[in-house]
């Protein structure tokens, strides 16, 4: 593989990866190869897979990625939004009235071919050289007929709105890549660093959250929340609508966790000891264990199901105490080794 | 035998605890002595840039950019706990082999 090519294989595997990162991949690999002395024309050392290369960089760089199964997830994530939204009566009443258009619309479109085959069923055919065999053959190829022109026509309205409803994602400059949105989390965020950190605070949040146990305590700061930090305690609340990435707090040592009316997932790495509280929460929790099996968990007033690993016990006495109360969603709480 | 990212980010931190050094240059050296190929390196990089054991800075060379790799204060921290780490694991390992 010369060189020229290289780079070209390069970049098409990395194409699902912000266009800044990747440009920093490419002029890694471009300085590396000016300073090995190959050229445009050379070939490049056998070791030097661009696909391995992309394989590498997904798998240890850190990019959020959106996992969309279905156009029914998209359509409920929309409907939430504009659920959260004042506006969202008007829009609503508007949506409910094109609905119907739609439904009406649909309903012309089968009923008139329907009373077509109907007037054609009923037909009198009255040439006695064919006979009733004949005629019924007739009549049955004239439904066949209309049956598969419902169904191209039926095929194209589909392919439509599919096709139209593709075109106003990309509008959004979403990257589509299969099934997968990788959307750079360095873009406009950036990663604070604390000595001391000891409880976090989370009210009125529409994002995901990670916490994760780390060397160091950080948080991922976005312009669209408010952060409060006061020796060892931090506060982190909503300030505008915009929906974000996922929050990624890195502790050190132990903390306590105090989360309240939140939407979205959130994920915590237990650390040894901890006081957490989780209140009115839409979105599943799952809690992941590596030090200690024995957790004291209360869990009240949950519309989901609970999936515990057989290695936890529950343990009054435990220093892991987790209280989950008001939650539409499921706890996870696994051993993780 | 594998190497493992650990061992791999200590012997870059390593090196660059000694001097600066750029991309091509610190692979070389690595390749000396170790058998790692040249997708290894620049995630490894990424992550340690990441996690702000390093910094970087531009050098210009015969009209072109170069990048050097710097270790900061949290790097060289970082590496001296490494190496309390490893020197730990070569004595249990060479007793357990001993043992044998």
């Amino acid at each position: 593989m010369t060189r020229k090519q290289f780079i070209k294989k390069l970049r098409k595997y990395l194409s699902p990866i912000d266009p800044e990162e990747m440009e920093d991949v490419i002029d890694y690999y471009n300085e590396y190869l000016d300073d090995a002395n190959i050229y445009e024309d050379d070939e490049v050392p056998e070791g030097m897979d661009p696909k391995k290369i992309a394989g590498h960089i997904f798998s240890n760089t850190k990019f959020t990625r959106k996992n969309i199964k279905n156009p029914l997830e998209i359509l409920g994530i929309i409907l939430i939004g504009l659920i959260s939204l004042p506006i969202a009566i008007p829009i609503l009443a508007i949506v409910f009235v094109a609905l119907i258009f739609v439904i009406v619309f649909l309903g012309l479109f089968i009923f008139i071919p329907s009373v077509f085959m109907y007037s054609l069923f009923t037909i009198p055919i009255s040439n006695t050289m064919i006979g009733f065999v004949g005629t019924f053959l007739i009549k049955f190829a004239l439904i066949v007929f209309c049956l598969l022109i419902i169904y191209y026509i039926l095929k194209l309205i589909v392919l439509g709105i599919l096709s139209l409803f593709w075109k106003i994602n990309r509008k959004n400059n979403q990257n589509y890549d299969n099934i997968y949105i990788y959307k750079s989390s360095k873009s406009d965020s950036k990663e604070v660093f604390y000595d001391k950190l000891t409880s976090i605070n989370f009210h009125n949040l529409i994002s995901d959250i990670r916490i994760e146990k780390s060397d160091y305590n950080s948080v991922t700061v976005y312009d669209e929340y408010n952060y409060d930090y006061n020796d060892g305690n931090l506060t982190i609340t909503m300030k505008d609508n915009g929906i974000r990435d996922a929050l990624v707090i890195k502790y050190k040592d132990n903390i306590n966790l105090n989360a309240g009316m939140i939407v979205g997932q959130i994920k915590f790495d237990l650390p040894d000891k901890t006081n957490s509280n989780l209140k009115n929460v839409v979105g599943n929790i799952e809690l992941y264990t590596s030090m200690k099996k024995n957790i004291n968990y209360n869990i009240d007033a949950v519309v989901g199901s609970k999936k515990i690993s057989s290695e936890i016990t529950f343990d009054k006495d435990s220093d892991i105490c987790i209280n989950i109360c008001k939650l539409v969603g499921k706890v996870i709480i696994k051993w993780n080794m | 035998m594998q190497l493992s990212s650990d061992i791999l980010e200590f012997c870059i931190l390593s090196c660059l605890k000694k001097e600066d050094l750029y991309g091509y240059s610190l692979n070389s050296k690595l390749q000396e002595k170790l058998n790692i190929s040249e997708s290894t390196l620049y995630p490894i990089l990424r992550r340690l840039l990441n996690q702000k054991f390093l910094t970087t800075y531009d050098v210009n060379f015969q009209g072109r950019n170069r990048r050097y790799y710097k270790i900061t204060n949290t790097g060289i921290k970082k590496q001296e706990q490494f190496n309390h780490e490893w020197n730990e694991l070569k004595t249990n390992i060479k007793t357990l082999l001993e043992e044998m």
